[in-house]
């Protein structure tokens, strides 16, 4: 299979909304205050938007029909993703293939939940019938033990250390401490990531994210309206999803990225070693590691030794890996976890780095992972962003 | 027949199992699925000792020994672990059974050989 880039579109606008771990707020407010600043960034009115995608856990019973009502927006494409961490470059390639089509003319990708407190442990319980039927009998709602068996296996494999995986957390920390969004800001030391007290072992305190609410959102639009609105844009060369790939693996060693990566890189005509940076789903840092194998960064099974050998600072030379600390700094603010690598690779693009900006970010890829329906990620995506005209 | 004895939804079209549950089979899509004894020998592929829930059920009883078993019949479970932690590999026997609060579960013991 061959992917086909996205002519003439323009992705812009990347909004962080601060992150809180406890919100007196519904979080219809989230995504209104992710919407108002693009409004209020991009300069293009609310009743021009008329494309809408929205990813929230915590919106239930409402969808994004409701959210429409919500706020007023009268659209003809409309699309609600429950892809999780996945869902950021999905939302885009599907927003840039509705604009390239002409079925939309500005779309608002939106992104909100709320899950400080209880409401983490309520939606987990109710996540798919397949968790409530098949995990959740065995001591945990939720992904830790998942994740835990996914490390455990990974580790068995592979050899991967403790170490390695600290080090993928450690330099997060060191990027997330310049990000003025980060709900954990202290750098972390490799004493400190090991004397973690143990959550589901092997997975200890740091290697898990922390539960908050927060919402993100960018736009997209043809290349000509960002140009003449002077926005600063990105220009997407590719983008790939896969879900449900390998379920024959008794114990998941891989997202989807390996089915599709040929396609990635032959439709940007670019390969792993271009990419200024990688914007990585960052649950748990084995995670991390499937990705350096599954996008080419590293042959399979040979995370750990890559790991070792690489300086993941966003300042560091090597390869800057989410650059505004990913997940692990910021919390995870439920299904927002998905398009927190996505606006932070267009701020890098664009130039717009709100921590440490990477010298020469021309080209970057932001992949995303998610939505443990049983005992794995189910989801899979990619992007490739390159810096547009003006930026 | 047994109490001990595992029982799986079973395809009567393709006389495959499968876990969790569905009535519809997910290799070929018969409707036909129905519980019946399967063959509860397996082998461990992962482990995880969980010293946290969010579930109040659970809290008390940390730590809890849990794996993944791949089971000759050809499908995965999530498992309780008697008796402690497992290496990887090992040959188990995966029997209905009762988690630490007393709710249904399948419960795997280190078993020899098939």
């Amino acid at each position: 299979m061959t992917a086909r880039g996205y002519e003439g579109v323009a992705a812009a606008v990347p909004v962080t909304v601060p992150y809180a771990r406890r919100t007196e707020h519904n979080v219809h407010w989230w995504f209104g205050r992710a919407l108002s600043e693009l409004v209020r960034q991009s300069g293009i009115g609310k009743d021009e938007i008329d494309g809408l995608i929205t990813a929230s856990y915590t919106l239930r019973p409402d969808t994004a029909v409701s959210l429409t009502e919500y706020f007023g927006l009268t659209v003809r494409w409309l699309e609600d993703l429950p892809m999780g961490g996945a869902s950021g470059p999905i939302a885009l390639r599907h927003a840039a293939r509705a604009v390239e089509a002409g079925d939309a003319e500005v779309v608002a990708c939106l992104p909100a939940d709320v899950l400080g407190g209880d409401a983490f442990g309520s939606l987990m319980e109710n996540y798919s019938s397949f968790s409530r039927d098949g995990a959740m009998p065995y001591g945990e709602a939720g992904p830790n033990l998942p994740f835990a068996l996914i490390t455990q296996n990974y580790m068995e494999r592979t050899g991967a250390t403790r170490e390695e995986f600290g080090r993928i957390c450690i330099a997060e920390r060191h990027n997330g401490a310049a990000f003025p969004h980060a709900l954990l800001k202290k750098p972390l030391t490799m004493e400190e990531y090991l004397a973690a007290r143990p959550i589901a072992e092997p997975l200890h305190l740091y290697d898990c994210v922390m539960p908050c609410s927060g919402a993100e959102a960018f736009l997209v639009m043809r290349e000509d309206r960002a140009k003449s609105r002077k926005l600063p844009y990105a220009r997407i060369l590719a983008g790939i999803e896969r879900h449900n790939a390998f379920p024959e693996d008794g114990v998941q060693i891989s997202g989807g990225w390996p089915v599709e990566r040929d396609a990635l890189y032959q439709a940007a005509g670019l390969g792993p070693g271009d990419m200024a940076f990688l914007q990585a789903y960052d649950d748990y840092p084995v995670i991390v590691m499937f990705q350096l194998e599954g996008l080419g960064f590293c042959p399979a099974g040979e995370a750990p030794a890559f790991v070792r050998e690489t300086d993941f600072t966003a300042d560091g030379g090597g390869l800057p890996l989410n650059t505004g600390g990913g997940q692990l700094s910021l919390g995870q603010a439920g299904a927002v976890g998905g398009f927190v690598g996505l606006t932070e690779g267009l701020r890098q693009v664009t130039g717009q780095a709100l921590g440490i900006q990477v010298a020469n970010a021309d080209v970057g890829l932001v992949s995303g992972y998610g939505t443990v329906n049983f005992d794995r990620g189910l989801c899979s995506s990619a992007v490739i962003l390159t810096r547009g005209e003006g930026a | 027949m047994t109490a001990d004895t595992l029982r799986l939804p079973h395809c009567q079209a393709c006389q495959r199992s499968h876990w969790p549950p569905r009535e519809i089979c997910p290799h070929c899509l018969g409707e036909t699925v129905t519980w019946q004894p399967a063959d509860g020998g397996g082998q461990v592929m992962a482990t995880a000792t969980l010293h946290h829930s969010l579930s109040p059920d659970f809290a008390p009883h940390m730590p809890l020994h849990v794996a993944t078993v791949a089971l000759d019949c050809g499908v995965r479970a999530i498992v309780f672990v008697a008796g402690g932690a497992l290496k990887n590999g090992t040959r188990v026997i995966v029997t209905p059974g009762r988690g630490p609060s007393g709710q249904e579960a399948l419960v795997a013991t280190p078993g020899a050989a098939r």
